[in-house]
């Protein structure tokens, strides 16, 4: 976990300093088309058999991951690390987990939330305010 | 002179602020992790990353 959010942090730093002054637009496309070129020859390897038919829900899911997860995400992701600070950016790995167990709560009925689910979101924001309070206090 | 050490001060404690928001936040993903473990190893796997 420590090491997903250094990864992310260490990802945002690289992005910011190298994508600043490039459109959304155009590192979405770059970034995107590696990510597919990588992962496309790893499928092949993997040497998994292509379905004859594609089964519907599994592929609108994929659609819905392609489309909003990833080209959308992307361009916001790319739009507001050109606006905000490193730091608000960065904090941003706290609340995909939050989103994740959100969204997964309004589509999968058979997994209600628990107290804990509450507890740890508390706590995810709580540290959010604290980390973002003065720079936001400090910006005016 | 004076003023420069102040500030430096309150950078340090702004600093220190944001990396104990950022460990108690941490810490509230680990307590979501531990939640979704209970549902199953993929679930926390996703949460983690």
């Amino acid at each position: 976990m420590i090491g997903s959010v250094g990864i992310t942090t260490a990802y945002s730093m690289l992005m910011k300093r190298h994508t600043t002054g490039i459109h959304g637009a155009v590192s979405t496309t770059v970034f995107l088309t590696v990510t597919a070129l990588v992962l496309g020859v790893v499928a092949l390897a993997s040497g998994e058999p292509l379905p004859d038919s594609l089964p519907v829900e599994p592929t609108i899911a994929l659609l819905y991951l392609a489309v909003i997860g990833s080209v959308v995400a992307f361009l916001v992701y790319f739009w507001l690390l050109a606006r905000t600070t490193l730091l608000l950016t960065s904090t941003l790995v706290f609340v995909y987990p939050l989103v994740a167990i959100i969204t997964d709560a309004m589509f999968e009925r058979n997994v209600p939330l628990t107290a804990r689910v509450d507890i740890g979101a508390a706590i995810t924001l709580g540290g959010l305010a604290v980390s973002l309070r003065r720079s936001v206090s400090a910006r005016r | 002179m004076k003023r420069v050490g102040r500030r430096t001060k309150a950078a340090d404690i702004r600093r220190f602020e944001q990396i104990l928001g950022a460990l108690v936040s941490l810490a509230g993903v680990a307590v979501l992790f531990l939640d979704r473990l209970d549902v199953s190893i993929q679930q926390a796997i996703g949460v983690a990353m």
